[in-house]
């Protein structure tokens, strides 16, 4: 638990500065959010294929995140 | 080649139902994708997804990857000092005594190694616009085998303003070499969590957090170490802790820069109990043309790592943990990406790739150089800088 | 940090709909040009059932939903069914490009919002959102979405709406 402390409390402070700057953005104002290039992992099968060889030469993983974004409808 | 074998496991934790935002329900893409190092390591390994709706809220996802490896580190058989290659396959006149990259005259007209991976899982939107998913992964080799099982949910608030990721992976592995008597296990249990927030209407943000332990047997049986006690050495397997416990934290953030482009930058740190800590950045830019019909994205990433605490250059004695591989030493990597995307639209105007133009098809590429330095040569090629480049082809249509 | 905490809480869990128009309340009338320069006002379809569509051209669902409006409307019409399109675009030529390409264009108006006056005043909480207003001018369903599966409930909700005097 003590080594996973310092990486959690990254993760609090960096969350916490995130929730300050979060603004209501209404679902009529999501035209450029719903952009393919403004969704994270638009494509996750090509994120795959790119992290697959570097968890190989190197010796880290996880943390990249996972798909998501877009324009919410639906 | 251990960890090729975790396999394209991080698939498992998208679960987001995008499919939602185009009009079709159904998806299929398939790569083409290669991988080439000057350590001679060369894999070839094409997929195949397929995302089928097969109810109001249900969806399934089927996916097929095959992993084809040469390596020169698999190729040698040999027995030194009682310690035997970890393959049975015949090649003659090649020692570990002797290999250096170039040297080896083994024929390079077969696999090394074939893996096949199958992935099948379903995902379900409930009410006011969550989704869980629950997939499952399996893994197959002649020496080596992976069971995987993971499940997320995502959750939006405040109009979907905000959405709450939480992912589950847990993996059985098996690893059976060729000449060993034994088979030994490998567990990995993985836990993230993300935040997607809307930050304005051209912006939007990310934060990821993952937390993974591993125990079992972690290390290489195709790696060797050479303890050297000043004119002579002694061959040994290499022995690492049987439990890591691996954590890391990452946020991006996405801009929309003009009507037709955006800019994505990251940071990622890492740090496990084997003392390896890292960070890495990364940024991306994208931008349309031809009206949205083709999409290039140049990206680049830069990572930076400090080394295993019982990693060593060499050893002067037998420690009770000792490794070679380059994976846990210090080392410096930059890469660069370039992708492109083209749909159907104009990919019918152009020669040859308009046999791909189906309706709402499109055309995928990529190209990423990568270059890794280590401050001390590599175990088995003797190189510091490994060059690398990855490409890949793709389709996909939606129906 | 404990106000760091609230103020983030409360941005992620409370929805943005204070003065948000609902169900069974009159709807606020509304006004706007179509891209060939008609002026629509709902007011003019005072005493027919109406199905206000928000949507826009970046919206898959909303894509979806268009035949199906369209072929709402072409079998309601004469039976005292109306249907006004709210397109948010900011740009007309993604609107005009996306009608274009339909096999059976709409019959009905669609108003080009591209400053989003009129979607503030029903507080949509997600596109698309379609408002079915009764004949005496009061909302009586809203569904925000659109899927397939779901097309028999909207069916319902108008055969209803319409079969009222």
């Amino acid at each position: 638990m003590a080594r996973r402390l310092p990486v959690f409390l990254l993760f609090c402070i960096l969350l916490l500065s995130l929730a300050s700057g979060c603004a209501r953005v209404q679902p009529w104002q999501r035209e450029d959010l719903s952009d393919p290039i403004m969704i994270f992992d638009e494509n996750p099968i090509e994120k795959g294929i790119r992290e697959h060889p570097l968890d190989y030469r190197e010796g880290s993983s996880g943390g990249t995140g996972s798909q998501s974004g877009g324009c919410g409808c639906g | 080649m251990g960890d090729f074998r975790r396999g394209l496991a991080i698939w498992l934790l998208a679960s987001s139902s995008l499919l939602g935002q185009s009009e079709a329900d159904n998806e299929l893409q398939v790569n083409f994708n290669g991988y080439f190092d000057n350590f001679r390591v060369h894999i070839l390994y094409p997929t195949l997804s397929l995302t089928k709706k097969i109810g109001a809220s249900t969806r399934f996802n089927g996916r097929y990857l095959v992993d084809a490896i040469t390596a020169a580190s698999m190729r040698s058989r040999f027995e030194v000092d009682g310690v035997t290659s970890a393959t049975a396959r015949s090649v003659d006149g090649v020692t570990s005594a002797s290999q250096r990259a170039g040297e080896d005259s083994a024929p390079e007209a077969t696999w090394d190694e074939v893996r096949h991976e199958f992935g099948a899982g379903l995902s379900r939107d409930f009410g006011r616009g969550g989704t869980a998913s629950a997939n499952g992964l399996y893994s197959t080799e002649h020496d080596y085998s992976s069971k995987t099982l993971a499940g997320s949910v995502t959750y939006p608030f405040a109009k979907k303003n905000t959405v709450i990721q939480i992912g589950a992976v847990r993996s059985w592995d098996l690893s059976f070499p060729d000449t060993r008597t034994w088979s030994k296990a490998k567990d990995a249990a993985t836990l993230s969590f993300g935040i997607t927030q809307v930050l304005n209407p051209r912006a939007v943000a990310q934060l990821d957090a993952s937390f993974t332990s591993n125990k079992g047997f972690l290390s290489d049986p195709y790696q060797v170490v050479r303890v050297i006690d000043g004119y002579s050495f002694r061959t040994y397997n290499t022995a690492v802790p049987d439990r890591r416990f691996r954590n890391a934290v990452g946020m991006r953030v996405n801009f929309k820069t003009t009507s037709t482009s955006s800019i994505q930058v990251g940071y990622r740190y890492y740090r496990d109990d084997w003392k390896i800590e890292s960070n890495t950045v990364h940024a991306m830019v994208q931008r349309h043309f031809l009206d949205k019909g083709l999409t290039l994205g140049i990206g680049g990433r830069h990572y930076t790592q400090s080394k295993a605490y019982f990693f060593k250059p060499s050893y002067p004695s037998v420690e009770e943990f000792m490794t070679v591989d380059s994976k846990l030493n210090s080392c410096v990597s930059d890469e660069l990406q370039f992708k492109l995307e083209i749909q159907s639209d104009v990919l019918k105007t152009i020669p040859i790739l308009s046999i791909l133009a189906a309706d709402n098809s499109a055309f995928l590429a990529d190209l990423d150089l990568y270059h890794r330095r280590t401050p001390t040569p590599d175990w088995f090629s003797r190189y510091r800088d490994l060059y690398a480049y990855i490409l890949s082809f793709g389709w996909r249509v939606r129906f | 940090m404990k106000r760091r905490i609230v103020r983030f809480l409360s941005c992620a869990m409370i929805c943005v709909n204070a003065g948000a128009q609902k169900i069974h309340e009159k709807a606020p009338d509304f006004s706007g040009t179509s891209p060939d320069g008609k002026t629509v006002r709902l007011s003019e379809y005072a005493g027919k059932a109406v199905l206000v569509d928000f949507w826009a051209s970046w919206c898959g669902p909303c894509r979806q939903e268009m035949p199906f409006l369209i072929g709402q409307y072409a079998a309601n019409k004469d039976r005292g069914f109306a249907v006004i399109g709210v397109n948010v675009d900011k740009d007309a030529k993604n609107l005009s490009k996306f009608l274009a390409g339909l096999d059976v264009k709409p019959d009905f108006p669609i108003i080009h919002d591209p400053q989003s006056k009129i979607c503030p005043l029903y507080g949509l909480e997600g596109m698309p959102t379609s408002v079915l207003i009764d004949r005496k001018g009061i909302v009586r369903f809203r569904h925000v979405g659109f899927k397939p599966e779901t097309q028999d409930v909207l069916i319902r909700e108008i055969d209803a709406l319409i079969a009222e005097k």
